[in-house]
């Protein structure tokens, strides 16, 4: 009886920092005081749910997936989402590049909002923290990436992350838990240490692109094969070996034997007869970038105090020159036995992060250097005229930057400084006749506050911005919450099992967002805002309050059955008058059936349990009184701001573009969740299933409303997405031995995340991209999905051509669903004596994305995949739009590749993948003086295997919901191979 | 019993505050930003400008232009993309509904504000203001006229209404029937104002400093122009014409231009796009026509602008339209100070010509009035051709006789500049009439027999998408979009 009584409180006992049962008053703090992710004397494994609870796993109604710091691929990167790629099933994590700061999208189990975040609540050490972009990318076709901010958190300060992937998981939070929580705990003390522990580490990599582009070498710049054009925007030009006979340009009839002429080189000052000779353009550009990762910590728990401080810096230096990441973080953490019942503590991050991105798109540097014809010695050559470094020299006419002409003169600067944790104070009161209850209060009170300080400099001479441009715009953000909790546990008889919390929480939040933009400056050399003639900014401020109050109620029956309901109720400001108070539930029951007569006798099965849960949870929108702003102009065809007011001393307001709906209520989703856990032969196979159904209606978002409306955007309730989610996990441990051992993992998702209805009348909403193609979330089709013109075709399929040449749909449709059909990684661990080794692997089956370097380079006759089609002619198969017969038509075979390579249909590529994230091999040495040595080996994203033609296809645009599946011209992804070393004493 | 007072009181503050924090007062001030100013507390005073701003820059400088100067053949397309395509007659631009996506949304934006100002006007912040009132009604007329003319049926008494999402379609002969009905309106109210001695506006006017008789004789200008767009319809209207075009000169109308662009901070729209975009150059109708009267504005329309003696091009070239920074371009296009016409004196005087000769009447001081307020245009927005101006009289020697050819040539060239749309609508106006005196040379508005030069601009693509009412015009598949195909 006492003991199971023991194993009840550890299991259930409140938040993160301590288990209650285990404090004796008289012996202060445990020995695994504030653990998280242990296991308890009977080896179940105990996981962080909700507001920091622990819980045993196995009395869980839902799924919770737990990762401790061993698990993480923390060497070589310094981004979390890239630390727990391939790990956990249902958790969907698409980078957008290698480059430093690079954004990320996390999604868990699909979708729900159309176009508001859909990323997951960060919790980490019991504060929720901002994780979102400061700012969004929009329509993601030019500019740098901003990076989202989970990038200001160190993945090697992490002890675990429990990701509460379902809404019954994760209901107590409200408002904000509808896209699923990442809980994550830093690193504590953990044992009893008369001195304190320090811990040095360090890591360096080299990263290269991970799947350079190639192009053809062979034809010269120019618009046909019988002429060169130094001026020409595409490769379809002479072979380069017949240049000297080009009868414009060529040396042989112009008494220059065996040259040509390129007069871009007369703009350099240089001769401009030259020989014909190929250059690797892309390969000279790229340089090997550096990872860096070095940490100190110092730790210890006497007993009565546990504390952690650190230091950590990450450096990377991208492979894209002028790129580069300089983040500094520091973290304290102290948890402290006051007195008898009575503890306090504090836990503090402060970080510092400085990242140099590079535009892609439209106005991508790597464009430049992926079109550069293979005769122009774009890295050779001078990028600017003799005397004048703003006028720039290209080999095409500067609507594009010469990328080494950007590298020396532009800059997309980031810098954020952040502190963010919080304080508590906690009493544990044990009573009853057999001590079998427990009180635990708890107060909490924490901030966020970050400053955000981003700088896009365009010199004078810039593609698009001739007179220069600097654009100084940031966000500081200040959030406080405030989180109290009264938690009760009790055992009635050896049946029953209660526990009841009950508690409140306040958040309040305050973003001061600013934007200074001069242009056209006095002079080059000087891109700062006093030197620039042209000035305009703004200032506001918004404000956000939540008030949440909730209580869970727990049940168990010889542990077996466990029943947990929970109800939450917010009050959020956000929203309309009398539509601000929302209340959502969640059930949840898990039925260990191994613990069941004849099962608990089968020797097999260790262990089996059936979970159901079902759970509503909310999302609230932002809601204004209709209002009017100052009106600018810009976008479309203009490449700067036309129009600024005021305009002679007079300003303009007009109703803004968006319209609220004053009948707004909160969004809902309906999650419901089934699964099954066994484990098999001593534990050492663990399989587990879940299916999660999810039904999310009244969608608040901006319903794109048609023009003749006056209006662009209703904010309003509208739309289904309905998602059926499947997860499998399975471990098996195939070796165990004293100084060996082997296991592998294997999780896999397939998602079905269908967008059901939208608004009325309203077949598409935009996510991101052009006008065609673009992503879009499109009624009756998985979510997202690929929108632009199509080849018109007859109804059996074949294409119709006009004059010979594939023909385009005026108005876009439906292009393709993006999401892939499986998900799959592997892991592997394996070890002997003092060596271990780990991998992880991704594969993922299907999937489409619009690749715009691939279908504009081939275009504009690029590609290697073009080299066949720059000579002769063809008929093409297909009907004539004319006469409706087959096509008899003879064309130039580069006109047809053109035409057809002119319809946003042929840029749609299925991008399967199997890559090798990680492979680490680990060498621990044994203890020299009471120091222990560790040292590793990794590779990075190595060994990609992928249907896309020429890229890798986890690069792409956007830092929001269209993320993962857009491209142009976008940043690369990158291979890193390093090692490290590991100091403790 | 101390310490249970104390955790009541306690606990009492705990509930005061959380009560506090949530009174819906509260939550409200937290929930308004700053910088946001409720629709109606702002005197519409302060929307009229952006009025004229988004008419004079976005319906009538900006995409609606750009590639209907192509259709029109006074501006050749380039640049290998785009304007290529429109220039090309490809169907993916010119039927495409997001080619024109932009100044549909943005003109019913405007079209919005106005109503608003009008609203605000009746029963609002500035009840009673009849001189604002009738700048927006004509803002207004102007406004829908040009969506009417360019697209056919359009939104008109369910627009700019939030509460009708999905607006349904009015007939073109309805919303022309409807805005010359608003246009009395403008005219009695600006009566009325002059009468009142009402001067509420002021600086907020930017195209004649709240000068309300100004404003009048716009009216009648924008009337004569509306009946003259109406001739197909009603070929009667011809007097009308010229008693409401000739009543704004008698008031002193001297055109509606949009002069606030200083180059800096506010750019022509047309300047703005060029130096964005370099997709605009000379024509060789344009050169033709300009060569045929040895017209001295050739001088500053075909300009060899790069250096590459390609000073113009013939429309539907498709090798030069490939090209950029190529084809010459019109000076003007450099100009980014020069202003914007909603309506040009030029125009007008051509329009009263017109019509006068349709009804036998004798139309050369309209004509001649009309060349010279061309020449001037063309003088001062060009800065290359200040002489151009004096050259008048002598170019004006040629014409002993004046045509209704000559003056729809006189009034095509006088449009090169900034009033493209104004062109392409009188060349479909003429052609339903059975009349051409600018025949269109590009051999791509015809391809194998289909016709490919657009009797319409396609709907925006915010209404293709979201209000099944266009949607179901627009069409769907391969034939998406054609209908602005058929005449």
């Amino acid at each position: 009886m006492m003991k199971r009584l023991s194993i009840f409180l550890s299991l259930l006992a409140g938040s993160a920092a301590i288990l209650p049962h285990r404090v004796s008053a008289a012996e202060g703090a445990p020995d695994n005081a504030a653990d998280t992710a242990l296991y308890s004397s009977d080896l179940t494994e105990v996981v962080v749910t909700a507001l920091g609870i622990s819980k045993a796993n196995k009395s869980l109604g839902y799924a919770v997936k737990n990762l401790n710091a061993d698990d993480l691929n923390t060497a070589g990167t310094n981004s979390i989402s890239s630390a727990i790629q391939g790990k956990v099933a249902g958790v969907d994590i698409r980078p957008s590049s290698g480059s430093p700061g690079a954004s990320n999208q996390i999604v868990i189990r699909g979708a729900r909002s159309f176009t508001d975040s859909n990323r997951p609540l960060f919790v980490v050490d019991g504060m929720p923290v901002n994780a979102d972009p400061d700012f969004s990318t929009g329509n993601s076709v030019r500019g740098a990436d901003l990076p989202d901010r989970s990038i200001d958190i160190n993945p090697d300060d992490i002890e675990s992350i429990s990701f509460l992937k379902g809404q019954a998981a994760s209901a107590l939070y409200g408002i904000r838990a509808s896209n699923g929580v990442v809980v994550i705990t830093t690193k504590r003390a953990r044992k009893r240490t008369s001195r304190p522990s320090v811990t040095v580490s360090t890591n360096i990599s080299a990263d290269v692109v991970s799947r350079p582009f190639h192009p053809q070498q062979t034809y010269a710049q120019g618009t046909k094969l019988s002429a060169y054009d130094p001026n020409a925007a595409t490769t379809w030009g002479p072979r380069i070996s017949s240049l000297p006979d080009d009868p414009l340009y060529g040396g042989n009839a112009n008494g220059h034997p065996g040259m040509y002429m390129n007069p871009k080189l007369e703009q350099a000052g240089l001769s401009p007869w030259i020989y014909p000779q190929i250059y690797d353009n892309v390969g000279d550009f790229f340089r090997t970038g550096i990872t860096e990762n070095t940490s100190l910590a110092v730790a210890q728990n006497n007993g009565r105090l546990s504390y952690s401080f650190g230091i950590n810096n990450s450096y990377q230096g991208g492979v894209v020159p002028g790129t580069d990441m300089n983040r500094w973080n520091v973290r304290g953490l102290v948890d402290w036995w006051l007195a008898p019942g009575w503890t306090t503590g504090f836990s503090v991050n402060y970080s510092s992060t400085k990242i140099h991105a590079a535009p892609s798109g439209n106005n991508a540097i790597v464009n430049t250097v992926y079109q550069a014809p293979a005769e122009y010695d774009l890295a050779g050559l001078p990028y600017c005229a003799p005397n004048d470094p703003s006028k720039q020299v290209s080999y095409r006419p500067t609507v594009y930057d010469n990328p080494y002409w950007w590298v020396a003169n532009n800059e997309y600067a980031r810098h954020t400084g952040r502190l963010f944790g919080n304080a508590y104070l906690q009493y544990d009161l044990r009573f009853g006749p057999d001590g079998n209850m427990t009180l635990r209060l708890r107060e909490q009170a924490g901030i966020d506050c970050f400053t955000t300080s981003d700088s896009d400099v365009l010199e004078t001479g810039s593609a698009g911005s001739s007179g220069g441009q600097i654009s100084n715009y940031g966000v500081t953000s200040n959030v406080f919450n405030n989180l109290f909790t009264a938690s009760y546990n009790a055992l009635f008889g050896d049946d029953f099992d209660f526990d009841l919390m009950l508690g409140s929480e306040v958040e309040e939040s305050s973003n001061l967002w600013r934007s200074y933009t001069g242009s056209n400056f006095n002079f080059y050399g000087m891109p700062v805002i006093s030197n620039a003639k042209v000035l305009s900014g703004s200032e506001y401020t918004t404000r956000r309050r939540t008030l949440g109050f909730f209580g869970s109620v727990g049940l168990g029956w010889r542990s077996m059955l466990y029943l947990t309901v929970t109800g939450r109720s917010d009050v959020v400001s956000s929203m309309p008058r009398d539509h601000r108070t929302f209340f959502y539930p969640s059930v949840s029951l898990g039925w260990v059936f191994s613990g069941m007569e004849p099962l608990r006798d089968w020797s097999p099965l260790d262990f089996g349990k059936l979970r159901v849960s079902f759970a509503q949870v909310g999302q609230a929108g932002t809601y204004r009184d209709n209002y009017m702003y100052i009106p600018t102009y810009s976008g479309g065809m203009y490449t700067f701001t036309p129009v600024r007011y005021p305009l002679g001393g007079v300003s303009s307001y007009v109703p803004y573009l968006q319209v609220y709906d004053p009948d707004l209520h909160p969004q809902n989703t309906d999650n419901v969740e089934w699964g099954i856990d066994l484990e098999f032969l001593n534990r050492r196979l663990k399989a587990s299933y879940t299916v999660a159904w999810q039904n999310v209606t009244g969608q608040i978002f901006s319903i794109p409303t048609a023009g003749s409306t006056g209006y662009r955007y209703m904010m309003a309730n509208a739309g289904k997405i309905r998602t059926w989610s499947h997860e499998v996990d399975l471990n098996a441990e195939i070796l165990r031995g004293p100084d060996y051992s082997l296991g592998v993992g294997v999780n896999l998702t397939t998602l079905d995340n269908q967008v059901v209805e939208l608004a009325p009348g309203v077949e598409s909403i935009m996510l991101g991209g052009f006008t065609s193609p673009q992503i879009r979330a499109q009624e009756g089709h998985s979510y997202p999905s690929i929108y632009g013109t199509a080849f018109q075709r007859t109804d059996d399929g074949r294409l119709l051509l006009n004059n010979g040449l594939p023909q385009a749909t005026a108005a876009s449709v439906c292009l393709a669903d993006c999401t892939p059909d499986l998900v799959t990684g592997f892991n592997l661990d394996a070890r002997w004596r003092c060596l271990s080794l780990s991998a992880t692997l991704s594969w993922q089956a299907g999937g489409r994305m619009y690749h715009g370097s691939n279908l504009t380079m081939n275009y504009s006759g690029v590609t290697r995949e073009s080299l066949p089609w720059h000579e002769g002619t063809i008929v093409a198969e297909g009907v004539d739009m004319a006469t409706g017969e087959v096509n008899m038509v003879e064309v130039d075979r580069q006109k047809y590749y053109q035409a057809y390579n002119n319809i946003a249909e042929a840029g749609v590529y299925d991008m399967s993948f199997v890559k090798l994230r990680d492979i680490t091999l680990t060498c621990r040495l044994p203890r020299v003086c009471g120091i222990g040595f560790e040292v590793f080996a990794f590779a990075r994203n190595v060994l990609l295997w992928t249907r896309l033609p020429n890229f890798d296809p986890e690069a792409s645009q956007g830092n929001g919901n269209m993320g993962g599946y857009f491209e142009r011209y976008s940043m690369p992804a990158t291979t890193s191979i390093g090692g490290g070393l590991k100091i403790q004493f | 019993m101390r310490y249970s007072m104390r955790y009541f009181m306690a606990a009492l503050c705990m509930v005061v505050f959380m009560a506090t924090g949530c009174s819906e007062d509260e939550l409200d001030r937290l929930n308004r930003v700053d910088n946001q100013p409720p629709v109606d507390v702002v005197d519409a005073r302060l929307q009229l400008p952006d009025a004229v701003v988004s008419m004079a820059f976005t319906t009538f400088g900006g995409g609606y232009a750009w590639h209907v100067a192509s259709y029109t053949e006074q501006i050749f397309g380039d640049g290998g993309t785009q304007m290529m395509y429109a220039e090309l007659r490809d169907p993916v631009i010119t039927a495409a509904p997001t080619t024109f996506n932009n100044e549909w949304n943005n003109t019913y934006h405007n079209l919005l504000n106005i109503d608003l100002i009008i609203s605000k006007c009746t029963d609002g912040v500035n009840a009673g203001q009849l001189d604002l009132k009738g700048m927006a009604e004509v803002l207004k007329v102007m406004g829908y006229s040009t969506l009417t003319l360019l697209h056919g049926d359009i939104p008109y008494t369910e627009a700019c209404n939030p509460k009708i999402r999905n607006p349904r379609l009015d007939a073109q002969k309805d919303v022309y029937d409807s805005l010359l009905a608003l246009t009395d309106t403008a005219i009695s109210d600006f009566q009325e104002a002059i009468d009142g001695g009402m001067s509420n506006v002021g600086e907020h006017d930017l195209l004649y400093k709240g000068d309300v008789t100004q404003w009048l004789a716009l009216a009648y200008a924008v009337k004569a122009r509306l009946l003259l767009d109406g001739l197909v319809r009603n070929p009667e209207a011809a007097a009308a014409v010229v008693t409401a075009g000739e009543r704004a000169f008698e008031l002193g109308f001297r055109g509606a231009e949009l002069a606030v662009f200083n180059g800096v901070e506010a750019m022509n729209p047309w300047a703005a796009y060029f130096k964005s975009r370099h997709y605009s150059g000379a024509s060789a109708t344009v050169v033709r026509l300009m060569e045929e009267r040895e017209d001295p504005r050739l001088g500053v329309y075909a300009c060899d602008t790069f250096g590459t003696g390609v000073l113009w091009a013939n429309p539907g070239d498709a090798a030069l339209a490939s090209t950029i920074d190529n084809v010459g371009a019109p000076a003007w296009l450099g100009n980014a100070s020069a202003g914007q016409h909603l309506l040009s004196e030029a125009s007008l005087r051509f329009v009263i010509a017109e019509a006068k000769l349709r009804l036998g009447k004798d139309a050369t001081a309209d004509f001649q009035a009309g060349v010279r307020a061309s020449f001037a245009d063309y003088a001062e927005n060009a800065p290359e051709s200040a002489g151009v101006k004096d050259l008048a009289s002598e170019y004006l020697m040629q014409f002993d006789t004046v045509t209704l050819g000559e003056v729809m040539v006189q009034k095509y060239l006088s449009q090169v500049r900034d009033e493209q749309i104004e062109t392409y609508n009188d060349l479909r106006r003429l052609r339903k009439m059975g009349e051409e005196y600018v025949k269109m040379r590009n051999p791509c508005n015809d391809d194998d027999g289909m016709n490919r030069w657009p009797w319409l601009l396609p709907y925006g693509n915010s209404d293709v998408v979201s209000n099944p009412n266009v949607a179901a015009i627009f069409g769907t598949g391969n034939e998406a979009g054609y209908y602005i195909f058929e005449e």
